[in-house]
């Protein structure tokens, strides 16, 4: 039993190259999400404190990349930025931003409306002053979940993108050796154990990140 | 009427401003952005700096930027996307050929999912919480966690090739078998057998969005007051629901699959390539940097992962933060 869930083609455990796979796919999630939320809440946060004009015109980009479909376009770019893992993320988290700036927009909106708000600018607090200590902290509760959501989709959104070749990695990410595993004819020679693993274990991280996602909303609104 | 006229106007300037951002966009990427489609084609082959100037040269991509935008544009005006950089034909041609199977397979899958969807989510959005709910929805969200593809795969090796005794029942890909004529009846039916797999996929991949959204939209009707006045009445529980709730409920689970259209289309990338639907050749080995991807970027709304996951999952998950906040202000 020195590879419980069998061996690839070249006869490694498939356990082990789970293991080292997991690295990437988390790497990758995380580091997306950061960078969409982190374009988002600049971007969202932009559009709710500047003035008319350049909300208008930071509003219309929003809905520009919104509307471009996010595979198609991560495709385009994740090739053109020549397959590494930085432009993987890049090509990603630029579907992801988006969401992001939208959700911070309409909350920034609602929180700078409150009265709390108006007393701080009332009281001579600049626009940086109540972005600081008054936006941000409000719209982080609701961030921070929906950032962790887009942890989930990076994933997703990653192995789907690896597996399509995007990013030829050889198979150390779980979306290519899913790829290697269809290349090889796992599934056509009756291989399901090459098949199953890695997407039970995609599916499996997707699922429990989402969750966390879930369970983090409830603890920012309780607050 | 005139109000009428003026908002019809700012939709249409809207679009044609939206379509603008997308054809520069488009530009932009391949042109603008480091590396371009000769350094993708000689990519690992010897070729002399002599080919490399000749290359470029035929496909255009040496002279200046606003030239080749120009050129774009007016082509785009004609109907013509340009060469393809893989398939070294019109791209239109290319796109024309792989609509009519692209359309059949998401129309269907569509339909189905919606179908059973709804069905599903009716039924346990009418009773919250009831050993029905939790299955549907537990199952319907474990299957939106799994990447559409592996879905497709694992399928494929328990359908299509067969495990243990189990005979291969459906083809592994592709859409028709060679020899089997066209336009007949035997023709019909063996494109529906190869249309089996990939359909499921989608389906099982879709359920989720129109499960959760009907759930949620039957459990908020179920509150109303029209649905008391109906049962007093006297009509039995399953008329109240098939007569008064579902049809109220029924509306914003409509519009979730209308705006999900666009990102079907978009989302059906992966499971066409596992599936090689298709024709085993349209699965390309490396993905080109080419043309061949630039008219798919207008063709769909937004999709946020691409392999099919939606807005409504997201918004179940969202959703235990209002319920939770609610049972910890009861108790």
């Amino acid at each position: 039993m020195s590879a419980p869930l069998g061996t690839d083609d070249g006869g490694r455990s498939v356990l082990l190259l789970i293991l080292v796979g997991a690295r990437i796919s988390v790497i990758v999630g995380t580091v997306t999400a950061l960078l969409a939320v982190t374009a988002g809440v600049l971007v969202g946060v932009a559009a709710v404190q500047w003035g008319r004009w350049p909300r208008f015109a930071l509003d219309r980009i929003v809905e520009w990349f919104l509307a471009l479909p996010a595979l198609p376009l991560a495709i385009a770019v994740g090739v053109v930025l020549g397959g590494g893992l930085p432009g993987l993320v890049v090509a990603i988290a630029l579907g992801m931003w988006p969401q992001v700036a939208r959700l911070v927009r309409a909350q920034a909106l609602t929180v700078g409306a409150r009265p709390y708000v108006e007393r701080a600018r009332a009281l001579g607090g600049g626009r940086w002053h109540v972005t600081r200590h008054h936006l941000l902290p409000g719209v982080a509760p609701m961030v921070a979940s929906a950032a962790v959501l887009l942890v989930s989709d990076a994933i997703l959104a990653a192995a789907a993108l690896s597996f399509l070749g995007v990013r030829d990695d050889g198979g150390s990410s779980w979306g290519g050796l899913l790829r290697r595993a269809v290349d090889s004819g796992a599934f056509s020679s009756g291989a399901w154990w090459y098949v199953t693993a890695p997407g039970v274990a995609i599916a499996a991280l997707s699922l429990s990140v989402a969750m966390m996602g879930r369970d983090l909303g409830g603890r920012g609104a309780r607050r | 009427v005139r109000a009428t006229v003026a908002e019809a106007a700012r939709r249409l300037a809207a679009v044609t401003a939206s379509a603008g951002a997308v054809v520069v966009l488009s530009f932009v990427i391949f042109r603008v952005l480091p590396g371009d489609p000769v350094s993708g084609m000689i990519r690992g082959r010897a070729v002399t700096a002599g080919q490399v100037a000749e290359l470029r040269a035929t496909l255009g991509v040496g002279r200046p930027l606003p030239q080749q935008f120009t050129t774009y544009v007016a082509g785009l005006f004609r109907g013509d996307l340009g060469i393809s950089y893989t398939y070294h034909r019109p791209v239109v041609d290319v796109i024309a050929e792989r609509l009519g199977p692209t359309l059949l397979l998401t129309g269907v899958a569509t339909v189905v999912a919606a179908a059973v969807g709804t069905w599903a989510g009716t039924h346990a959005g009418w009773r919250p919480g009831s050993r029905w709910d939790r299955i549907a929805t537990g199952v319907s969200l474990t299957l939106w966690s799994m990447p559409a593809f592996w879905l497709g795969l694992v399928l494929m090796v328990v359908l299509a090739v067969g495990v243990g005794g189990v005979p291969g029942l459906f083809p592994t890909g592709g859409i028709r078998t060679p020899g089997v004529p066209a336009g007949t009846v035997a023709g019909a039916l063996d494109v529906t057998a190869h249309l089996v797999l990939p359909c499921l996929t989608l389906v099982l991949a879709q359920l989720a969005q129109y499960m959760l959204v009907t759930r949620a939209a039957v459990a908020e009707q179920r509150s109303r007051g029209y649905l008391t006045l109906a049962r007093a009445k006297g009509l039995r529980d399953d008329q109240v629901r098939r007569r008064y709730a579902v049809p109220n409920a029924l509306l914003p689970a409509l519009a979730v699959v209308f705006t999900n259209l666009g990102s079907m289309v978009a989302g059906v990338i992966a499971v066409e390539t596992a599936y090689w639907w298709p024709a085993p050749s349209s699965r390309p080995t490396r993905w080109p940097t080419g043309r061949t991807a630039w008219p798919t970027l207008g063709c769909g709304r937004h999709d946020p992962v691409g392999c099919g996951r939606s807005a409504a999952g997201r918004r179940w998950v969202r959703s235990g933060r209002s319920r939770r906040a609610r049972r910890r202000g009861r108790t």
